[in-house]
């Protein structure tokens, strides 16, 4: 880690603690940016993520964020075992999977009859999204008060979502591997990587694997990504930024996460108002993006990318995460009901620099077509 | 009279057809297969989904259930031997991991035996085996005959030639149960070549699985495919000692170098496919996939719509349609996925038990009074929603609805805000008991632009 990164990300604390996908490993080797010549060819500089994590902070003995343990956590196969106890009761497959399966699609809202264990602390990856220091707020790993992340406080003690969890463990392999989770960004307006106060970030689906050395496992900067203005129009989405010191702080957006975890999957979290605030280098890019986790995706993707039998590997049960994020929800109030319907969050995140390549004929195709064509329309039969 | 397009175009509609009676039905071209020796009584049907199958006199398609590891355990059969017997299994099998199995089984006093679902192919008294048909001995003393040594079954669901309702080959993938395929003879193609089983028709791949297609300014046996062209297209050259082959044949695309054609139309390789079974190339003007047969068009109306996986079946108003799989949690993996099964399996992914919420959550795709489609793959049908079961016609409350292989169809409405809005949303893709693959839904994928079938 050179000098210019500790200086910047003050990792004072990252002694006593890893942290999930923000160790600042270098990508390709190490830069250091001077304002002088930094602006990209052609004003624009295009990124790819390689990894993105729900901000969890993680000690090594658990003990600081989750006091009441991680291995203590009811997942689906422990919560069966307390509610149909092995006492020789003869019991139908209606009134127990069939039961619980109902409750993973169709949680109820109620009180859970399980104890479920929230995560603690004072430390949580993030971002002030409110301006507001409130008593239910987290400091940042770099110091910065009134960070709002209570999705934190739901899966932080969850194994599903920790280092060397199976959730976190395959989103990560699949999110490199898999072409339908090629999340990418692109700066454009950009006049220097240091400081700039407008620059315009929109995000896309590329199109190309990600280029690396020998092992698979690094990856270089320098590969080209096709953006995807056919298949990946809901992965389009832009906000105005600027960039201080070399990071960039974007204004709130939408943004959608495509994970696909296993054959055929395609859900999609939704984060509303998203931030970015990512360093900025050359070559890489990594920090947090903040913001409101919409309840019913990040509910209902988790269940359709990882079932039941999944979740119950990272000790996860869905029906009570569900209560729990109806508990801890902050943004975005039903207007009828005033129910919170959306959950302050936080990813991190590591990208490396691509070559975005425009693909003309797609964005002329995408504007003189609808998405749609009918059958049955014997006006264009040949 | 409805048409089928000569070609596919999928990037701009997948089939172009005009109101009346199916191409399919009208004569349009199918599959050649290699004919081998059959047992009397023993007929190969050419149906519109599969290709080619074995099936009985009566024209009952024939299947295999080859065994599937479910994670909890196994369930199907084992070369040589078979599983299903005449006897009704009235616990799950613990399969569906991870609950217990030892659990009575929805509707059980009268779930069907194994047997009497999936009747084994009976044969004569005095049948004797002929190339790769043997037989196997049933306890009770009588025959059953095998396939290449996979025993043989008809499906209950299947009532005349052609119909494959049993099983699909398309559906045996990822996580689903341990599922029934059709068994059929070889496709007559050259052995560089291979024939798959895809939404828009028979798929004409090279054996490794990459994708043929043919160019529209080719002239019969002669490509015009040189120079530039070369570039993003590669023939398929033949062996020296290649010999013509059903539908195939060669010609001299220069001397000494010989390609193959099909129907008369040279093939190529296109060399910007990613993929195996892509349909990448057929993005490119004049250029198409290669089909022994089409798959019969959905009903008139019913659109092709782009999404984040690819093209998706959509309904009139633009919404991504659902197809319901399901197989039990018992050793002998019943079906539960079509009206005719308990329906507490769908009532619970689709509403949480609550059949009126299911309604709701996934609307049935409803279907004009009198629609008819003219193939036997798409029809329509009146079902009851309060039961999930067919229903009469003049039953009240009862709905005509769009089915697919038999099986309802839907749309995904939502709950709590959750649902699908604009055309590209597939958000119930894979929703239900893993991935929606064994107790779920799963959006009708056309093109998938990022999934090999051979992964």
């Amino acid at each position: 880690m050179n000098k210019q990164q500790t200086k910047t990300w003050r990792p004072s604390m990252a002694s006593r603690m890893v942290i999930a996908g923000v160790a600042l490993a270098t990508v390709g080797g190490t830069s250091v940016v001077r304002a002088d010549d930094t602006a990209p060819p052609g004003r624009s500089i295009g990124y790819a993520f390689y990894a993105i994590e729900w901000g969890i902070t993680q000690t090594k003995d658990t003990k600081e964020e989750c006091p009441q343990g991680v291995a203590e956590q009811l997942g689906p196969r422990e919560q069966y075992k307390i509610q149909f106890p092995e006492d020789g009761t003869k019991r139908k497959f209606v009134d127990t999977q069939m039961l619980r399966e109902a409750d993973t699609w169709f949680p109820k809202a109620e009180k859970d009859q399980f104890q479920f264990r929230q995560a603690a602390g004072k430390t949580a990856f993030g971002l002030d999204l409110d301006g507001k220091v409130k008593p239910t707020d987290f400091t940042s790993p770099e110091g910065k008060p009134g960070v709002d992340n209570q999705l934190f406080r739901v899966i932080g003690c969850i194994y599903n979502y920790r280092v060397g969890g199976s959730l976190q463990n395959f989103d990560q392999i699949y999110q490199k591997k898999m072409g339908i989770n090629r999340l990418i960004i692109e700066l454009t307006d950009v006049d220097s990587l240091v400081n700039d106060d407008d620059v315009t970030l929109t995000t896309y689906r590329g199109r190309d694997p990600l280029v690396t050395d020998a092992t698979g496992n690094s990856f270089q900067p320098g590969g080209t990504q096709r953006i995807d203005t056919r298949w990946g129009k809901d992965f389009i989405h832009s906000s105005k930024g600027k960039i201080v010191n070399g990071v960039l702080m974007t204004q709130p957006m939408d943004f959608n996460n495509p994970h696909e975890v296993a054959y055929q999957d395609a859900a999609y979290d939704w984060m509303r108002d998203a931030r970015f605030e990512v360093k900025l280098t050359p070559d890489g890019a990594q920090g947090v993006i903040g913001g409101y986790a919409d309840i019913e995706a990040f509910h209902r993707s988790r269940n359709r990318t990882w079932s039941t039998h999944h979740l119950s590997y990272g000790q996860q049960s869905s029906g009570s995460v569900y209560r729990e994020l109806l508990k801890a929800a902050d943004g975005f109030p039903d207007p009828k009901t005033g129910q919170n319907t959306a959950i302050s969050a936080a990813y991190t995140v590591k990208l490396v620099q691509v070559r975005i390549l425009r693909p003309q004929k797609e964005i002329a195709d995408m504007n003189a077509k609808p998405a749609t064509k009918q059958f049955a329309d014997s006006s264009t039969a040949k | 009279m409805r048409l089928l397009r000569n070609v596919l175009n999928v990037s701009v509609l997948a089939f172009l057809t005009t109101a009346g009676v199916s191409a399919y039905a009208a004569g349009q071209t199918k599959e050649d297969y290699i004919r081998t020796p059959l047992p009397p009584g023993i007929q190969v049907v050419v149906t519109e989904l599969e290709g080619p199958v074995f099936a009985d006199a009566k024209g009952h398609t024939f299947y295999k259930w080859p065994k599937k590891n479910l994670r909890n355990g196994d369930a199907g059969d084992v070369q040589g031997k078979s599983f299903c017997e005449d006897k009704v299994q009235r616990e799950n099998g613990g399969l569906m991991s991870p609950y217990p199995g030892g659990l009575e089984l929805p509707e059980v006093d009268t779930r069907p035996s194994c047997a009497a679902v999936w009747p084994p192919v009976i044969a004569a008294a005095d049948a004797k085996p002929i190339d790769k048909w043997t037989l196997l001995d049933l306890p009770d003393g009588r025959k059953q005959w095998k396939y290449d040594e996979w025993a043989l079954y008809t499906s209950v669901l299947d009532k005349k030639p052609g119909d494959t309702l049993g099983g699909s080959v398309m559906a045996d993938s990822g996580e689903v149960g341990s599922l029934r395929v059709p068994v059929g003879p070889e496709a007559n193609v050259p052995s560089q070549f291979k024939v798959a089983t895809t939404m828009f028709g028979r798929l004409v791949e090279l054996r490794d699985g990459w994708s043929v297609y043919t160019y529209e300014g080719d002239s019969r046996n002669k490509s015009n495919c040189s120079g530039a062209c070369l570039d993003g297209w590669t023939p398929v050259l033949a062996a020296d000692y290649a010999r013509p082959v059903g539908e195939w044949t060669t010609f001299e695309r220069s001397p000494g170098v010989r390609q193959w054609a099909f129907r008369g139309t040279p093939i190529y390789r296109h060399v910007d496919d990613s993929k195996t079974g892509s349909l990448d190339g057929g993005d490119e003007p004049r250029w198409h996939n290669v089909y022994t047969q089409r798959t019969p068009e959905p009903p008139q109306g019913f659109v092709m719509k782009e999404t984040m996986v690819g093209l998706v079946l959509g309904d009139p108003q633009g919404k991504t349609i659902y197809q319901y799989r399901c197989t039990d949690d018992a050793l002998d993996q019943l079906a539960c996925d079509h009206p005719d099964s308990p329906q507490v399996y769908r009532f619970t992914v689709c509403g949480g038990g609550d059949p009126d919420r299911c309604v709701k959550v996934f609307p049935y795709v409803l279907a004009p009074a009198g629609a008819r489609t003219g193939n036997s793959i798409w029809s329509a049908r009146y079902i009851d929603p309060k039961t999930g079961k067919w229903a009469a016609a003049d039953k009240p409350g009862a709905l005509h609805v769009w089915t697919y292989r038999a099986r309802p169809v839907y749309t995904f409405a939502g709950f709590n805000g959750y649902g699908d809005k604009k055309p590209s949303d597939i958000n119930a893709m894979d929703w239900g008991e893993f991935n929606g693959q064994r107790n779920g839904y799963r959006a009708m994928v056309y093109r998938d632009i990022y999934s090999s079938r051979d992964e």
